[in-house]
């Protein structure tokens, strides 16, 4: 049997104990956001994506985690942090965060052979880190997308 | 992203900034609280915008007491930003190279957009934060250390008498580049007395809270020293 390789492995390699060992594989659904036509570029990390650019001010913003994908362990979770974050924005970064983070939230059954996550933080909305294995295709797993937003405008939740 | 007039003569040095903690982060920093080594002040990194190529940060100075009641809840960021006591705000974009915000200049915003304003119902979460017993025990530290204008120099001070046995016999002229009385003060402590007192350890931890220092900021660690000496 091979040895299943997580993705962005290149990256991870510069950390220590990069994911650390409380990461395992699990078999749970998961909720991320995502645009509304989803596709691979809503699962690439954060500090892959070249635009727009990360936000890091120092080598210390470079770490393990941020090449991770952010999930949520109910969909309501997912919805009250994105409401959080989303209200805590200026005007014009409210529109940025719709465009980075898309207005969608999919459900994801994942399984062993997708990837290692740690434990959902009960402390900040059931977040959880989730890296993927190099063969991993989420979009494919997706069995349900949920919209982030009434049709009024007014939030879902 | 917004079209900023700004002022390229008048820039902020950031490379004595040392990073204290992020009060707001996800997937990456917010905001985020920064100290100028060099004078014990403390700046807000706070992300303002962004377009395809740069993230944009304004910068601007923030008091111990308004920062602790921001903390507690009792000021909004709005409320915050309002009461900094340096009018200027300055502004820098960091590209997708992000090689260290101190690489970047940063420059005086001469005309401040409307929409940059924090919203006026946004409140520290301690949620959002990462380090807020860091941030707080530095916050406190800093109280203590600027309860009178001499305080902050005597961790210049104490580096000197370590390093300099006969900093009394120094010439007068070095001295008086200061025009507060520090320097009178400093000549009736010796070492020794420094040593033995409450706030040796103080200052000591002080020093070391940064151990991650830049070697520039070294260097200018050791220029304040001449100031003073």
């Amino acid at each position: 049997m091979q040895a299943k390789k997580l993705k962005y492995k290149e990256y991870l390699e510069k950390y220590k104990n990069c994911p650390t060992s409380d990461f395992i594989e699990v078999e749970r659904d998961a909720f991320r956001w995502t645009g509304t036509d989803v596709s691979l570029e809503d699962f690439i990390p954060v500090n892959i994506k070249r635009k727009p650019p990360a936000r890091i001010l120092d080598d210390s913003d470079k770490m393990c985690m941020a090449y991770g994908l952010s999930m949520f362990d109910t969909l309501n979770n997912a919805l009250k942090k994105y409401f959080k974050l989303y209200k805590k924005q200026r005007i014009h970064q409210q529109e940025h965060f719709k465009q980075d983070k898309g207005t969608k939230i999919a459900m994801i059954n994942l399984t062993k052979n997708d990837g290692i996550a740690d434990l959902p933080n009960k402390n900040n909305f059931g977040h959880f880190t989730f890296h993927e294995y190099k063969e991993t295709n989420l979009v494919g797993k997706i069995s349900d997308l949920y919209s982030v937003f009434k049709s009024n405008g007014d939030f879902n939740i | 992203m917004e079209t900023l007039i700004f002022n390229s003569e008048r820039k902020l040095k950031t490379e004595n900034f040392a990073r204290i903690g992020d009060l707001s982060y996800f997937e990456g920093p917010l905001l985020s609280l920064f100290e100028d080594l060099t004078n014990g002040n403390f700046y807000f990194f706070d992300w303002v915008d962004r377009d395809q190529d740069y993230n944009r940060w304004i910068i601007y100075r923030v008091l111990p007491k308004h920062l602790l009641n921001f903390l507690n809840r009792k000021i909004s960021h709005l409320d915050l930003f309002r009461q900094r006591p340096e009018k200027s705000v300055y502004f820098t974009d960091i590209d997708f190279e992000n090689k260290g915000y101190f690489y970047y200049s940063a420059y005086e915003i001469e005309s401040f957009p409307k929409n940059y304003f924090p919203n006026e119902d946004s409140y520290f979460d301690p949620e959002d934060c990462n380090s807020i017993d860091r941030i707080k025990s530095i916050i406190f530290n800093s109280f203590a250390r600027q309860k009178s204008e001499n305080e902050y120099s005597k961790v210049y001070h104490i580096h000197n008498l370590k390093t300099k046995t006969n900093y009394c016999n120094q010439p007068i002229g070095r001295r008086s580049k200061r025009t507060t009385s520090v320097n009178k003060l400093f000549k009736a402590i010796k070492f020794e007395d420094l040593k033995n007192s409450p706030s040796f350890d103080y200052y000591s931890k002080e020093i070391k809270l940064y151990p991650d220092l830049r070697n520039p900021v070294q260097a200018n660690i050791k220029e304040d020293e001449n100031k003073y000496s």
